[in-house]
């Protein structure tokens, strides 16, 4: 049987769009004329998202002197680049409640997601790179093809299990085996679907191969490395239980030494659980 | 040990590194249990973040433990079976098993 990926995005958009507080925030960006009053006044219309802001702002995740008390305070810190991301963070999470639970521990997924992207935005700061925060959300956002392949392709994804344990090989060469593509491409296909940056569009898609990334090869480097390490260490699942192989000159591109993993690790494990808490903590 | 918000601090958490104020004066050494007398004088004293015992697997607690050679092992066979398709080869794979390895067997031990 032929799956054609383009086919199964244009199913799930139909049920999947992002809310519409993230499209007021793309707007009200888009637009000269607006202020960043006014892009707190949006926000503020969402409870929920205002005081999960308000926690991130004054955790150790970003370790600001001042207590950060209001979301127009949060916007100056932060910048309204960083805070669209977070904004975007959190309209996609709500989306993805009815996935399978048998092939799926969706808080196991999440924590994967989120260390990926507490890595991804570490290793952007080591390279002085701008707008940190996209690499938080590239990184928590890499591996949603696969709950597109849960959601959609339940049937199949448990044979792919199955030969993935047989032969202990990577799922996301067996996906690509028995499917034609892999979850990297239908993740690209619903960002690319939901007309996010082509720049986190591309390192979504060749997170895995990252040496095929023409426009923005860094990025991709970038959260293929944060997806590796987080596998190492074991920080949740989103359904693989190997350890992928880092590309050589995916490491070699970051221009890093390897000491700065000893910085990597510890960045990662003072920032985690607010990052954790900031996506998955109760809404209140 | 973890780095929390001064908001974060509860009465009984014990100072893992000793706290200073925005002087650099010395305001509660290592290893004092938290009152609410400290929380206020922190407060007074600006302290935004401060250094607790206790936190998550991948602690720097764990570097305080020593971890015996057999216990590594141990570890190690549990650890290897995860990297069969890893290029552990790569100076940064190695690394990061190794670094498993050593949290795998702190894990261990704990639980024994």
């Amino acid at each position: 049987m032929a799956y054609n990926p383009e086919n199964i995005i244009k199913r799930v958009g139909q049920v999947a769009s992002l809310p519409q507080i993230f499209m007021k925030v793309e707007e009200t960006l888009n637009n000269p004329a607006s202020s960043s009053q006014h892009l707190a006044r949006i926000i503020e219309e969402d409870p929920a998202l205002t005081a999960r802001l308000l926690r991130l702002a004054n955790s150790a995740y970003y370790g600001f002197a001042a207590k950060i008390e209001s979301v127009n305070h949060a916007i100056t810190a932060m910048g309204t680049q960083q805070l669209r991301e977070l904004v975007l963070a959190c309209s996609v999470l709500k989306l993805f409640k009815d996935v399978p639970e048998d092939l799926v521990n969706m808080e196991l997924f999440w924590r994967h997601s989120i260390a990926c992207g507490v890595i991804a935005r570490t290793i952007a700061s080591l390279r002085f790179e701008t707008n940190v925060e996209r690499f938080f959300v590239a990184g928590l956002l890499h591996d949603i093809g696969r709950l597109i392949m849960f959601m959609q392709l339940p049937e199949e994804m448990l044979p792919i299990f199955d030969k993935a344990r047989q032969e202990k090989q990577l799922l996301f060469k067996i996906e690509r085996e028995v499917l034609g593509f892999n979850h990297a491409k239908l993740g690209s296909l619903l960002l690319a679907n939901w007309k996010l940056a082509p720049r986190l569009i591309e390192c979504i898609e060749w997170h895995h191969a990252p040496a095929m990334a023409k426009l923005y090869p860094i990025d991709a480097a970038i959260v293929h490395t944060s997806d590796v390490i987080a596998n190492a260490m074991e920080m949740g699942t989103s359904g693989e239980r190997l350890v992928p192989e880092l590309r050589d000159s995916a490491w070699d591109l970051l221009g890093l030494p390897v000491e700065s993993l000893e910085q990597i690790l510890k960045t990662l494990n003072e920032q985690y659980a607010h990052a954790v808490s900031f996506i998955l903590g109760e809404e209140s | 040990m973890q780095k929390i918000a001064l908001e974060d601090a509860e009465i009984d958490m014990v100072v893992a590194e000793s706290v200073t104020g925005s002087q650099g004066q010395l305001l509660l050494g290592a290893g004092t249990v938290i009152t609410a007398k400290h929380i206020r004088i922190m407060k007074t004293w600006g302290v935004h973040s401060l250094i607790v015992e206790g936190g998550d697997d991948v602690s720097e607690e764990a570097d305080l433990i020593p971890i015996s050679d057999e216990l590594l092992q141990q570890a190690q066979l549990l650890e290897k079976p995860r990297f069969c398709r890893a290029n552990i080869e790569h100076e940064v794979m190695g690394y990061l098993l190794k670094e498993k390895v050593r949290l795998k067997a702190i894990k261990i031990n704990r639980d024994n």
